[in-house]
């Protein structure tokens, strides 16, 4: 029989997309796979888009936040009214449950069906919130050191919910009657030889670039070539698109505009967006769609956005980004410059447009900004190449590190990525850190073990466990704010950190195991991490004796 | 058979003496014809209670659309007759044991229908109410718990006021039954007469044993005030409203946080149309207490909409005017007395030399007062003027107290109890007394709690409310001090009078009274939400008669004392007290997952 997966992928467009990759793995895993998804039902049309899905389940959860919060009905009812809809799911008898939903309603949701096999937040026994498996724990607290991540979401999602394979891009169906509705649409507007859309908002205004840049930006590429402009959005980004359009008016903009924000469905927008040449947007999704659709997509990436979590995903695609030192900042930023904004130039945005579109050289860019090209790396993976502009070397060089570390970690297979043959740029500060970090490491180890023994004893002595509790918190802390700082062991910390926060056992002895685990994992892998760092530099110096050696 | 014998045949088995007298009236109230479909349908004063093509398909159409929000359990309350055509269509779709009652009125027109229509399968499954509308409210409420009154309006609107006043009776009865507990937000104003009535509504729903959350407003009051110092007009104006718009969505967020089951807002409360209308969407229940002269104070219209519930202090033209700029419920709900604050209370002798006067009026400066108030000076008794906004006095300049500053609500109990014959004039902003002068101001109400003797200017609404062994009522100024004149001397009848009009007050009029009317009225209009939850449904032991087709439920509400009202937020909490050991099940998972989503907040703003 034919495994069967169920997906929790609840609330955001975005979101959906980007798990695209991951039926494809599953059906590399699995052929003949049956997947069914969950999700809102405010997102049930963009699901429709979706391949490879059996079964659309949606709920309207949006409604169960509003009548649960405001009590417009009773537990009773309320309750009646979810259970009728998700108890005859467990007659399927899933395989495994994947949930790309990272919150903790969902994670109820999950252990409900009971499936040996789950992914992503769910549940322990007892109620307390635990994430199963690697890549989805990499997920939940990668934003703590978020310069070094160098896996897209789409890859996380793809290695979470299944596990590696053979590169798979986004992809939507588009239906045949909306490809003839695009052209009907469009050509109302006028003819242009090329239509490029653009996506002048964002679900936050911190994440878009400046109207007027839209603007000027469109009316230097119009200058340039015949090119017409299908302009996308939400109605509540209509101000911005108005303003978008009187700089483009004002800036001298010649091509032929299609303003289609707010009045498109989601099926009528993918077939928008497949019908252009190209997309400049800020981060958003119809970004995904675009790229589901094959479309080129030039992605001005600023304010909180990283790219490397939610850029545009695999080859033929392009990010802007501003070397600014704040950027990108964090979620719960208030910013009250939008600097970022103001360093990429609107005509070197138009000029990479037309480099895209074929008809001009790679353009030079200002020193202020970065510019990549997504590509797929030896892995598999979705990846970007710098291609202007130049990155900070010791962040670089530990992102490519760590990228590496915890893609052989996770997988516990050799990654294929070429690793520069370079030292880590910061050895001599390493050495210091592990001096201090190991010594603290291998006591911690012995106080977990200690604490481990307290829980087997009966009767457990209580006061005495207690304060070994304390200690070994109070331990650990110190042990932490020691790691933290280091790029070189400060990730293994955070690991450790998610590994005590995710117990799964039911007693005291058993989440003591689970404790004890984490220590000596954190010891082990710090150890390897070292030795490895170490034989870095000496291979190297090696290298640099042999190298002076034969002259 | 005649029809009629065989419908009389049936209500007999329901009720003998409404069957006699059926026999006995005189009809003629309709006049009957055949419409188009060959069925009959029927006239009153030469107007359509039914369509003259198709009654049985409109009646169909009428009992679909009601239906949608009927709920089980519910008992139907149906007003207007005609030929019951959409009684019987509502009956015929709603399942058997769902309760309907039908008030009738008028007999004659009853008699007229059931002449030419069959009640055969479907009338049996009526109750038919019938007598005082005291006694069809009293019906209803021994009967039912849980009330939604449809009315079938070409029917209703031919016995408009009967309707009303059956409404009203039932609003009274069902208030009297309430055993629920709700949590209201009460939302305040930043300054201004609605900000004490605003504490006396906190207080009075707090003594009714319901949860209060107060949004005040006034801590804002000093800085809302400093933007005087803006001295463009416009400029002012702009930052004001700024301003007021992020009260309103400190309110929204307020929300946000402790979800109430319903937002009482007070006139000038500082709320939005964007912050209600976001306040809907969240589906968070509104009603405003319009505590203002509606033809004075207008931004009402604005608002209108953006309310699920208003209560206004007049009548007649106001409750028609409101509900001709699109209020979807609007009701008669007039102010009142807080007796804690208001009340009898002795003196010093400083106090008595300060506060005490034979005539005192309190109160600002408004055009009619200026006009009127006069009269009382140089009469050879002592009168003292209370009050703010009294520029340019000229003859009153003598008699105005503390230059005309705004006076606290403690000071006013001193006055009111300090002097003899108090003025109580209506504000207006023409000559004399208001000529559409109908609703009572809360003077009125604070001067009998006092137990103070007062003048007053009579109004449409005040004999409802108090009566004329209570105070003085003139119709003219220039009753006003021939009235004054008589009482000053005869302080025994003042007394009297004064110590009348505090009984009834605390028998009728304190907010207390006031906030029953109010609960018993949303209750009403929201019979599965509100009127549920004041009746007790949200209760353990009703929770666990409704979890029939969900056993698994009935352990974890057994928990609750009966008598708790039991909310998911509550169930979910019995669930995470048993801690790290516990083995949750499904049901527990289910209910926990629920929780969270009750948790979440971001989405109010």
């Amino acid at each position: 029989m034919n495994k069967q997966v169920l997906i929790i992928n609840i609330t955001r467009m975005g979101d959906l997309i980007q798990m695209v990759p991951l039926l494809s793995r599953l059906e590399e895993e699995w052929p003949g796979v049956g997947i069914d998804l969950i999700v809102d039902k405010e997102f049930a049309h963009v699901a429709s888009l979706i391949p490879g899905i059996r079964q659309v389940l949606m709920f309207d959860f949006q409604l169960l936040m509003d009548e649960s919060r405001v009590r417009a009905r009773d537990v009773v009812a309320l309750y009646q009214d979810l259970a009728h809809w998700v108890q005859p799911l467990l007659q399927v008898g899933y395989d495994r449950v994947v949930n790309l939903t990272f919150n903790r309603r969902s994670a109820f949701l999950v252990k409900y069906f009971g499936c040996s096999d789950e992914r992503g937040m769910s549940t322990a026994l007892d109620g307390s919130f635990v994430v199963k498996n690697p890549w989805m724990k990499y997920f939940v607290d990668f934003h703590v050191y978020r310069p070094l991540n160098r896996f897209n979401i789409v890859d996380l999602l793809a290695l979470g919910g299944s596990g590696t394979g053979s590169f798979h891009p986004l992809r939507l169906d588009v239906p045949q009657d909306m490809q003839k509705w695009a052209q009907t649409y469009v050509r109302q507007a006028g003819t242009a030889d090329e239509w490029i859309a653009i996506q002048v908002g964002a679900s936050d205004p911190m994440k878009a670039w400046r109207p007027e840049y839209f603007g000027q930006m469109m009316a230097r590429l119009s200058q340039q070539r015949p090119v017409g402009f299908v302009l996308i959005g939400t109605k509540k980004e209509e101000a911005d698109v108005r303003e978008a359009i009187r700089c483009y008016r004002q800036a001298g903009g010649l091509g032929i505009i299609c303003e289609a924000v707010g009045q498109t469905t989601v099926p009528q927008l993918v077939a928008l967006l497949e019908l252009c040449q190209l997309m400049v947007t800020n981060d958003t999704g119809p970004m995904h769609m675009a790229v589901g659709v094959n479309t080129p997509v030039l992605n001005v990436s600023v304010g909180h956005v990283n790219f490397w979590e939610t850029g545009p995903f695999g080859p033929g695609h392009w990010v802007v980004q501003p070397d600014i030192i704040c950027g990108p900042c964090g979620f719960d930023k208030v910013c009250p410059h939008h600097a970022c904004k103001d360093q990429i130039l609107p005509q070197e945005v138009a000029e990479l447009c037309l480099h895209l579109l074929d008809a001009r050289p790679f353009p030079s860019f200002s020193s202020k900004v970065r510019v990549y090209e997504g590509g797929v790396n030896e892995d598999q993976l979705g990846t970007f190449m710098i291609r202007a502009g130049t990155e900070e070397p010791r962040i670089a060089w530990y992102a490519e590190y760590w990228r590496q570390y915890w893609y052989e970690s996770f997988t516990c297979f050799p990654s294929r990525v070429p690793f520069p043959p370079t030292v880590p740029p910061d050895f001599p500060e390493c050495e210091q850190v592990w001096r201090r970090l190991s010594p603290q490491l291998d006591q911690l180890c012995i106080h977990a073990d200690t604490v481990l023994d307290m829980c087997r004893q009966r009767p457990i002595p209580v006061d005495l466990l207690k304060a070994r509790q304390h200690q070994l918190s109070v331990d650990t802390l110190t042990m932490q704010q020691a790691a933290r700082p280091s790029l070189a062991f400060g990730p293994l910390a955070m690991a450790f950190f998610r590994d005590t926060f995710s117990l799964e056992a039911a007693t005291l002895s058993g989440m003591a195991e689970e404790n004890v685990r984490a220590y000596h994992a954190f010891r082990t892998r710090g150890a390897e991490n070292y030795t490895r760092l170490e034989e870095m530099c000496s291979q190297n110096t090696r290298r640099a004796l042999y190298a002076r050696a034969i002259g | 058979m005649t029809v009629l014998k065989q419908n009389v045949g049936i209500l007999r088995q329901l009720n003998q003496v409404f069957a006699a007298q059926i026999l006995q009236a005189p009809g003629g109230a309709l006049s009957i014809q055949p419409a188009k479909s060959g069925m009959p349908t029927a006239l009153f004063n030469s107007r359509y209670l039914h369509s003259a093509y198709d009654p049985v398909r409109e009646a169909e159409r009428w009992a679909e659309e009601r239906i949608k929000d009927c709920q089980a359990g519910e008992t139907l309350v149906v007003l207007g007759v005609g030929l019951l055509y959409h009684v019987q269509a509502l009956r015929e779709m709603l399942p058997h044991d769902q309760i309907m009652m039908v008030v009738v009125p008028d007999l004659s027109e009853f008699a007229d229908c059931v002449s030419v229509r069959s009640l055969e399968g479907w009338g049996e499954r009526v109750m038919w109410l019938t007598g005082s509308m005291t006694d069809m409210a009293v019906q209803v409420t021994q009967k039912a718990k849980r009330v939604r009154i449809l009315s079938y309006e070409p029917a209703a609107t031919v016995h408009h006021d009967t309707y009303e006043h059956f409404r009203l009776q039932l609003r009274d009865h069902l208030a009297q039954q309430l055993s629920g507990a709700l949590h209201i937000m009460v939302v305040g104003p930043i300054y201004g007469g609605s900000l004490p009535i605003a504490r006396y509504v906190v207080n009075a729903l707090e003594g009714l044993g319901h949860r209060v959350s107060w949004v005040d407003h006034s801590p804002h009051y000093a800085g809302y005030k400093n933007l005087d110092t803006i001295r463009d007009h416009r400029l002012r104006l702009t930052v004001q409203q700024r301003m007021s718009e992020t009260l309103a969505v400190i309110t929204l967020a307020h929300v946000a946080e402790d979800p109430p089951d319903l937002v009482l807002a007070l006139s000038q409360a500082p709320l939005t149309m964007a912050v209600l209308e976001q306040m809907r969407r969240k589906k968070v229940l509104t009603a405003m207490w319009f505590v203002e002269n509606f033809r004075h104070l207008t931004y009402w219209q604005q608002m209108v909409s953006g309310y699920d519930f208003w209560f206004v202090m007049q009548q007649a033209a106001c409750l028609d005017a409101f509900r001709k700029a699109g209020a979807k419920q609007v009701s008669y709900l007039p102010l009142a007395a807080e007796p804690d604050i208001h009340q009898p209370m002795t003196f010093t002798q400083e106090e008595r030399h300060e506060f005490g006067a034979d005539v005192s009026f309190l109160g600002a400066g408004y055009r009619n007062r200026r006009q009127i108030l006069p009269s009382l000076v140089g009469q050879g008794w002592t009168f003292k003027l209370w009050g703010n906004e009294w520029d340019n006095p000229g003859p009153l300049a003598p008699v105005l107290q503390r230059g005309g500053a705004r006076i606290d609500t403690p000071t006013t109990v001193k006055i009111f109890n300090a002097t003899s014959v108090n003025i109580n004039l209506h504000s207006y902003t023409g000559d004399g007394f208001d000529p559409e002068g109908d609703g009572v101001n809360p003077r009125t109400f604070e001067l009998a709690s006092c137990g103070a003797f007062q003048v007053v200017d009579a109004r449409t609404l005040l004999p409802a409310l108090f009566d004329e062994s209570m105070m003085a009522v003139i119709n003219s100024p220039d009753q006003l001090l021939p009235t004054v004149k008589t009482y000053l001397h005869d302080p025994a009848r003042r007394v009297a009078m004064a110590g009348l009009s505090r009984k009834h007050v605390l028998e009728a009029h304190t907010y207390g009274h006031r906030m029953k009317t109010f609960l018993g009225a949303v209750g009403m209009a929201s019979p599965d939400r509100l009127g549920a939850i004041l009746q007790g449904d949200r209760q353990a032991e009703s929770l666990v008669a409704r979890s029939e087709q969900s056993p698994e439920l009935i352990p974890m509400l057994k928990q609750f004392p009966q008598g708790d009202r039991v909310e998911l937020v509550d169930v979910a909490k019995s669930i995470r007290k048993k801690g790290p050991e516990a083995r949750l099940n499904r049901e527990e998972l289910l209910i926990l997952m629920m929780d969270e989503y009750r948790q979440e907040k971001r989405d109010f703003l």
